[in-house]
């Protein structure tokens, strides 16, 4: 967890003040206590006094008598009338002084009848002295009541005494002790203010530098996309819930609007209302591609644009970034490409249809001439010779030019009215071409072998049915002998090449790409009657699909016309063969 | 050509063009074909003479795509949205093969086309052709 460094510092100051608190209330705790102690201590050293005062004044006060007993001076009796004076006060002094003992209480209060009869036995003997005299006094001294009083007296002052300097110790040990942790305390506290201080400095100051730095960061970033966005051509806009944060000089200038006076406004404003709508649901979607709409100047003139905008995150904030280009120009070069179009095809259609209506109209004439041409001798009779051959090289003319423009127009409808490339069985295809000329293969007599197995392939099956067709009947027509055509099929992974294989003239080194030329020829009509169409047609129509034509040929020998087609079937491999496919599936 | 119980079967031939026409009226002649034949020179004749009451209705209709007014296919979409009259069999005449790949024929029953010839010799041959369909039809 990453805590703000305002948590930072409140949590480490506190820190450092419940440490001082603690501290601070040892150390009053520990002082009040060595205050206590130290007081216990100067008590106790009260009562030892005291005890001593007692013990001193008892023995003075004896030592009084006994010099007085022995001398008979009354000088002696000065020291025991003083000791006995204090006495009393003192042992009451010492009863205060131990309230709350009760064991040295109990101890004062046995001692006090003795220190009385103690004192009592010493006035007695002195008494005696002064009236009785010496031997008197020493009778009542040998009885040794006064020793054994003293004897006790002693003990109990000893014992008092070890008590109280029991108590001394406890006390001085005790303040030694609270010393001790005092010292320890105000050595702990100033430590961890040492300690502590300079480390609450650092990360204070650690932090400050890292926000200083990431505040630098933040603002060169800043800096740079603005140095960015200026450099850019494209108006870009930073919006945020639908308001304009900020945009750049491109922006103002596309727009109209003085720098930074769009600031705040609605993001939808700068777009037509009619299309405002269908931009905010882009916005809502999160739209990121580009998409097309009308924009609005501040002059409320128009423009197309497209637009595309990205959602991006911003300090904890989503907002979203778009850039406007003007395509005016685009769309008016769209406009003139579509016109363009538009004016081909109809041309298009134009010159189709005039193709189709020369070659009818062409037509028409040529099969009154021929028909009539034929109808002629009939009624003429019979003919000369000369007659009947300019009679049949018109009718020849005639017809070469019907079926001129007959391959004419096939050759220009190749590609314009056709149908889309279906699966296709070719098999079928080459069937439908056998049969649409059957009759010219049996006058031939040729031998068409058909490689079983014809893949399936993209085509328009009439087109191609043309295609083979065209290359058969050259193959019929082009040959000295026995025709022997072969068709085939080899397929790669996407194409298919099919030959057509015959044993003809061949064409000469060096034709091969001129035959596929319109009205290109090799040979004369009086050799072999043509067009100059066919091969045209073929290439045309097989290019349409996408494919290529070429030939391999030797003179005398026979030639190999090939052309590709795209392979349907790969999925299957060669030779397989679906006969619903042939039935011309559309592919879209 | 002859209908269900032996009788010759009329014929309408639809063409403004006179030398066509004249070549297969000959064919008929020459096929000796002796069925009736009633010309219409273009489409709103077609029309007209279908609809006329005292015209026979014919039983098969040839006719020619290229004509001034009133072209072959629009006097097809007539006649096949004629409920008296669109199971008459047509067969559309064509000079270029082109309109053969049109798909309005497909869209009809009865309905054929052929190539106009460029010998006569020819059209005798599509004379024969047309009595196959004509057989085909009746069957």
């Amino acid at each position: 967890m990453r805590l703000s460094l305002e948590k930072k510092v409140i949590s480490g100051f506190g820190f450092m003040l419940l440490l001082l608190c603690l501290i601070g209330g040892a150390v009053y705790q520990s002082t009040t206590q060595l205050v206590r102690a130290n007081r216990s201590v100067k008590h106790t050293l009260m009562v030892l006094e005291k005890l001593e005062d007692v013990a001193s004044h008892l023995k003075d006060a004896e030592t009084g008598q006994r010099g007085y007993l022995l001398t008979g001076k009354v000088a002696y009796l000065g020291p025991y009338r003083d000791a006995t004076a204090v006495l009393g006060q003192e042992i009451e002094a010492l009863q205060q002084l131990t309230v709350g003992n009760s064991a040295q209480q109990r101890r004062l209060n046995a001692l006090e009848p003795l220190v009385v009869s103690k004192l009592a036995e010493l006035d007695q003997t002195i008494d005696l002295r002064k009236k009785a005299g010496f031997e008197a006094a020493l009778q009542v001294v040998l009885t040794d009541r006064g020793r054994l009083l003293m004897d006790q007296i002693r003990v109990l002052i000893n014992e008092m005494r070890e008590e109280e300097k029991r108590s001394l110790e406890h006390y001085s040990a005790a303040a030694a002790a609270r010393a001790q942790f005092l010292i320890g305390g105000v050595a702990l506290g100033t430590l961890s203010a040492f300690t502590l201080t300079p480390l609450a400095i650092f990360v204070i100051n650690q932090e400050a530098t890292q926000r200083l730095r990431a505040e630098k960061a933040r603002l060169e970033s800043e800096q740079r996309f603005r140095r960015l966005s200026e450099a850019t051509f494209e108006a870009v806009a930073i919006s945020e819930q639908g308001r304009v944060l900020d945009t750049n000089r491109s922006f103002a200038e596309l727009f109209g609007y003085e720098p930074a006076q769009e600031i705040g406004m609605s993001a939808v404003e700068f777009v037509v209302p009619e299309c405002r709508e269908g931009v905010r649901q882009k916005v809502a979607l999160g739209e990121e591609n580009p998409y097309e709409t009308v924009c609005l100047r501040k002059d409320g003139t128009t423009f197309p644009a497209e637009i595309r905008g990205k959602m991006l995150r911003s300090q904890e904030h989503m907002v979203r970034v778009t850039a406007f280009r003007d395509i005016t120009e685009r769309k008016q070069a769209e406009e003139k490409l579509r016109t363009y179009a538009a004016n081909l095809e109809k041309v298009n259609q134009e010159l189709e249809q005039f193709n189709y209506i020369a070659a009818h109209d062409l037509k028409t004439p040529l099969r009154t001439i021929a028909t009539r041409m034929e109808m002629l001798p009939k009624q003429l009779g019979p003919l000369s010779g000369q007659a009947q051959h300019q009679m049949s090289r018109i009718l020849l003319a005639v017809r070469h030019m019907d079926r001129l423009l007959s391959d004419l127009l096939a050759y220009s409808r190749v590609g314009t009215r056709t149908e889309l490339p279906v699966f296709t069985d070719s098999n079928a295809i080459v069937q439908h071409a056998l049969d649409n000329f059957l009759n010219q293969i049996q006058t031939s007599g040729a031998i068409i072998q058909v490689e079983p197995n014809l893949p399936t392939v993209l085509a328009d099956p009439n087109q191609v049915a043309q295609v083979l067709q065209n290359l058969i009947s050259n193959s019929i027509k082009f040959c000295r002998v026995t025709p022997q055509i072969r068709v085939s099929a080899t397929c790669s992974q996407d194409e298919c090449t099919f030959c057509v294989a015959d044993n003809g003239i061949g064409i000469a080194a060096g034709h091969e790409q001129r035959i596929f030329g319109i009205f290109k020829r090799l040979h004369s009509q009086e050799e072999y009657e043509g067009t100059g169409i066919g091969l045209a047609i073929v290439k045309r129509i097989i290019e349409w699909h996408g494919g290529r034509t070429w030939v391999e040929s030797e003179v005398d020998k026979g030639s190999k016309f090939f052309f590709t087609l795209w392979r349907a079937d790969n999925a299957g491999g060669t030779g397989t063969t679906d006969r619903n496919l042939a039935s011309g599936r559309q592919l879209r | 050509m002859q209908g269900g119980q032996g009788q010759l079967i009329e014929i309408l031939l639809v063409d403004d063009n006179l030398d066509d026409v004249e070549f297969i009226q000959l064919a008929f002649y020459e096929a000796r074909v002796t069925n009736r034949i009633h010309h219409a020179a273009d489409g709103e004749a077609a029309i007209a003479f279908l609809q006329d009451p005292s015209t026979p209705r014919p039983d098969l209709i040839l006719c020619d795509l290229h004509m001034p007014k009133m072209d072959g296919s629009e006097v097809l979409q007539v006649i096949k949205h004629d409920e008296s009259l669109k199971t008459i069999p047509i067969i559309m005449l064509t000079s270029t093969g082109v309109e053969q790949e049109l798909q309005i024929y497909k869209n009809y029953t009865n309905c054929y086309s052929l190539m106009k010839p460029v010998s006569f010799g020819n059209f005798i041959q599509v004379l024969v052709q047309i009595e196959t369909l004509w057989l085909q039809i009746v069957s």
